[in-house]
């Protein structure tokens, strides 16, 4: 046990050197930087801004806006974890060294989603922040009075392991195809599929197909729904669905693609 | 499988769909030699070499290296061997240094090492440089810098040579001496340039379109047939 979380840690250490002079590594890290400093500035320096914020201040944050940007950062960057080694032929080198095979796949998997992990609680954070700086800013806003922690904290944590089918599914996608193009496109394709349909069926009075709910890419919007209900139970159809379609999705792919030669 | 190997391969054989690669080879490497294996283009040594390093997962149960099986041992056969395969790949991105810190990383290998491996393969004053910079020569001298990284008894090493100017195959074939001759290493390199073959190997094996034709010490091959160029003419010609 403790050999293979040692293995773990060299894999994960190894990634970092590996992906942290990219332009794509750092965009993920620093997206949510970019997204809370704008909305931030423009809330301080905006005096539209006012009045109900207490009910709607995670619409004023973006969050549901930033939870779309999110997946498209995901579907970059977990494409961009494998295509490094598609890109320089590098899997015949990892795999000719006294590292088990699966411990080179899970530790390039676990790096990929802590990375999306910190990506999304630093945008929390950021959010948080915001709050604290806004009360004393703008004290006419209302903010020094709320308490929106937890509020924000468990919909963000829900809607991040919501996602891991949908990282699973593009790491396993990003594995399979040399391409980075391919991997994108089919990332994209998911993406667009799932919010075409979740806009059909959350139309008012149109109570069309069911099981929009179903789509992998649609499992973490689905989660992004207790938002502000006050619900902060992380059990939830959509969180079981994003790690069980995740566990799945990678064992399957795992065990099948195993015996395959590196030529 | 006999223990007195280093390498044993027993009727391996390999196939590319229809087309058959490898024909039933027996290797037979002993220790603290440089074991040249030599062939034309497209006779079956790269793919050897990926058998032997369970790239291709094929007939792993009749390969055995260090009197290990390589179905069951694998990880702890690679703990003692180091590989350079085919055209040697890096993470262009990155430099010489970075490259062999993310493989020492991953491997646990003291970082020290880096900085000695370097200095043999005579990159430590470009080590900075970004790879994707770097000369064909450059880059095959990263590539063994790699497989010596760990240190291990065991070198794999395919067409070495490739790219290097004079000077780097002079290099080469004195750090390969030295390191048979004073560490004890034993050596496997492919190549289809006789001349570097014939001075630094002390046993060969030929193979031509798949088949072993010859293995044994180079005075044996030699001695059957006057030069390595001529017994390798002699085995690797089709008869008119």
């Amino acid at each position: 046990m403790k050999k293979t979380i040692a293995e773990l840690g060299h894999g994960l250490a190894a990634e970092l050197q590996k992906h942290r002079s990219t332009f794509i590594f750092w965009a993920t890290l620093l997206s949510p930087l970019v997204v809370a400093g704008i909305t931030f500035l423009l809330v301080v320096t905006d005096s539209n801004y006012h009045a109900d914020v207490p009910a709607r201040w995670h619409v004023l944050f973006n969050y549901k806006a930033y939870f779309h940007i999110f997946t498209l950062i995901l579907i970059l960057w977990v494409s961009q974890v494998n295509y490094l080694e598609h890109k320089n032929n590098t899997w015949k080198n990892i795999h000719v060294l006294p590292v088990p095979p699966w411990i080179i796949f899970f530790s390039k998997l676990l790096f990929a989603y802590l990375i999306l992990a910190f990506n999304i609680l630093l945008f929390y954070l950021l959010v948080l922040t915001s709050e604290v700086l806004l009360g004393q800013l703008r004290p006419e806003l209302g903010f020094q009075h709320g308490n929106y922690w937890l509020e924000a904290l468990i919909p963000t944590i829900k809607y991040l392991l919501a996602s891991s089918t949908v990282i699973a599914l593009m790491f396993v996608i990003s594995h399979y195809f040399k391409s980075l193009v391919v991997s994108i496109t089919l990332g994209l394709v998911g993406y667009v599929s799932a919010f075409a349909l979740f806009l059909l069926t959350s139309r008012a009075g149109y109570t069309g197909f069911p099981y929009a709910k179903l789509h992998p890419f649609n499992f973490s919007g689905h989660a992004f729904r207790s938002f502000g209900t006050g619900n902060h139970s992380l059990n939830m159809e959509s969180v079981y669905y994003g790690i069980l379609g995740a566990v799945v999705i990678l064992v399957g792919y795992y065990f099948a693609s195993r015996q395959k030669n590196i030529v | 499988m006999s223990t007195n190997y280093i390498i044993e391969t027993k009727d391996v054989s390999f196939s590319y769909g229809h087309q058959s690669v490898l024909r039933e080879i027996n290797l037979q490497v002993p220790s603290s030699t440089i074991f040249g294996f030599l062939g034309p283009n497209g006779a079956g040594k790269s793919t050897t070499i990926k058998m032997l390093l369970g790239l291709i997962r094929d007939a792993q149960d009749r390969i055995s290296i260090f009197g290990k099986s390589l179905l069951k041992h694998r990880i702890a056969i690679l703990r003692q061997v180091g590989a350079l395969i085919d055209e040697p790949t890096f993470y262009d991105h990155l430099s010489a240094r970075e490259n062999l810190t993310v493989l020492a990383t991953l491997v646990g290998v003291d970082h020290h090492r880096i900085d000695e491996t370097l200095q043999l393969v005579g990159l430590d004053a470009d080590n900075r440089k970004k790879v994707k910079t770097y000369s064909v020569g450059m880059k095959q001298r990263l590539g063994l810098a790699i497989a010596l990284l760990s240190d291990p008894p065991l070198l794999i090493l395919d067409e070495p040579a490739n790219g290097l100017d004079p000077h780097g195959i002079i290099d080469l074939r004195k750090l390969l001496s030295t390191l048979q001759k004073e560490r004890g290493k034993t050596i496997f390199v492919s190549s289809h340039i006789l001349d570097e073959v014939e001075k630094i190997a002390t046993h060969i094996a030929i193979i031509y379109q798949g088949q072993i034709r010859f293995q044994g010490s180079k005075e044996e091959l030699t001695g059957q047939a006057g030069s390595l160029e001529e017994a390798y003419l002699m085995m690797t010609t089709e008869p008119v």
